[in-house]
């Protein structure tokens, strides 16, 4: 269900954290990475014979490695611990406490309430019915093969062009209207992509959104938690009327609690194993396929600067698309710099495809003018 | 950027997983990440059992919760099929026999 992955490149380590969504959603993996990598060990702790923490470095009694010093950095192996093998320390004052234990996430499984959940369900249905296009199918990707992988594309933004991004959204969205820019510029560079492709249907696009606060208690972090927006999009606005119609649907959906109703409707899933729902909902989506996903997620859950004595320089998601609509356009922040990630799998858009997207998308959001 | 570029080359067969990616300052040695780890699944929630104990996991070697959780889950079942329609006459009706039911 979850597994690590190791990646050196030059002065640099990428760490890759994989898990399966049947136990996090991408916030929530994040805030269980930060409460992994925030122990209480910082200082004056042991673990085995092999394994301390110090503040200083100094030399003990010769046999322990230590693997930090006192500044958190790491120092291969060479430097000696001020605790023995036992945890006791050699001047006869500190001894090695008890690891802190992780604060234990409590939650129930919320199979209850159904009554509340079904008439959520009838809710967002209704306006499911309400916001796809009634002249036929959405503008979409064409499907390839059968068995697709999954390819990603990373392309970050340094911290003068998430300034510009500021200031574009600032000057044309509004004040805390991020996503809405963001969603405005991916849907003009997706318009033209599919009038390419000779589509002309009107885009439907579901929003990722998390509907928990900026403070994840630690009780949220398992189970997937995300709701969505939904938003229908018609072609050849141009990016300012899309701007200020997405906007509107923002506006009206958050009115109306949609995001709310959809995370309780969802929740009638959890009594069937996610293999079965899936087969159900991918049924679904092809029936009515999405133009592309979309999400941004503006608060990070991961707030550690330092890593095992490592500067963290970067964060950032990569995560599955569903197999409808089959391509995602994510973007994330962390320390205040945009990640952006196009994600797809390849029977729907190829690598050259999605290379194309990712960088038309992050010139649109710097521009601030239609492609 | 050639950080980025190797994981944009490594990825296309990672499998289809979400994934974070943490890009730190230096070299970490896959001991140190591999001890650490250990130390934090050793003290932590996730293999003290507690999960299980609240209901979120089955117990593990305890039967009888897998026996509860298997029945729990046959008998809903003819709910859930009935969202994954999404017909508002059908929620309905399923909401109006499980009040009754209840």
């Amino acid at each position: 269900m979850m597994a690590f992955d190791i990646i050196y490149s030059d002065d640099r380590t990428l760490l890759l954290f994989r898990f399966d969504h049947r136990m996090l959603d991408a916030r929530g993996a994040e805030a269980l990475l930060n409460l992994i990598f925030n122990m209480k060990v910082s200082a004056n702790s042991c673990y085995n014979k092999d394994f301390c923490f110090s503040h200083g470095g100094a030399a003990v009694d010769g046999k322990n490695k230590c693997f930090f010093n006192g500044g958190g950095a790491a120092v291969d192996g060479k430097n000696k611990c001020f605790f023995n093998g036992d945890g006791v320390a050699v001047d006869g004052k500190n001894k090695c406490p008890d690891l802190s234990l992780l604060p234990f996430p409590v939650q129930g499984s919320q199979l209850h309430s159904w009554q509340s959940r079904f008439v959520s369900g009838r809710i967002i249905n209704r306006f499911l019915r309400a916001v796809y296009p009634q002249n036929g199918k959405a503008a979409s990707l064409p499907v390839g093969r059968k068995k697709p992988e999954l390819n990603f594309v990373v392309v970050p933004f340094n911290m003068e062009e998430t300034r510009q991004f500021d200031a574009n959204t600032l000057k044309k969205a509004g004040y805390l209207m991020g996503g809405v820019y963001l969603l405005a510029c991916a849907a003009t560079v997706f318009d033209f992509f599919f009038s390419q492709l000779g589509d002309s249907g009107d885009m439907v696009v579901p929003v990722n959104i998390d509907t928990r606060g900026m403070k994840m208690a630690s009780s949220e972090i398992f189970f997937n938690r995300i709701s969505f927006l939904m938003f229908s999009i018609k072609r050849n606005l141009g990016k300012e009327k899309m701007i200020s119609y997405i906007k509107q649907q923002f506006l009206q959906q958050i009115k109306e609690k949609n995001p709310h109703h959809f995370k309780n409707a969802t929740l009638l899933m959890r009594i069937l194993p996610i293999k079965v729902t899936g087969f159900f909902m991918n049924q679904i989506m092809k029936e009515k396929p999405y133009s592309f996903s979309f999400s941004y997620i503006g608060e990070q859950a991961f707030h550690q600067e330092h890593i095992l004595g490592h500067k963290v320089k970067r964060l950032f998601h990569m995560p599955v698309v569903p197999i409808e609509p089959g391509i995602g356009i994510y973007f994330t922040r962390f320390n205040g710099k945009l990640n952006l990630v196009v994600s797809a799998f390849d029977n729907k858009a190829g690598k050259t495809v999605i290379d194309f997207l990712a960088r038309a998308v992050k010139k649109e959001v710097l521009s601030g003018h239609g492609i | 950027m050639a950080g980025l570029d190797a994981l944009n080359k490594r990825n296309a067969g990672i499998g289809n997983h979400s994934q974070i990616v943490i890009e730190i300052a230096g070299t970490m040695k896959q001991e140190l990440l591999l001890k650490w780890l250990d130390l934090a699944m050793k003290s932590s929630f996730l293999f003290r059992g507690e999960l299980s104990g609240h209901g979120i996991l089955p117990r593990s070697g305890d039967g009888k919760n897998h026996l509860s959780i298997l029945l729990r889950f046959i008998f809903k079942v003819w709910i859930c099929v009935i969202p994954i329609k999404w017909n508002d006459s059908f929620v309905s009706v399923a909401a109006f026999l499980f009040r009754k039911i209840r």
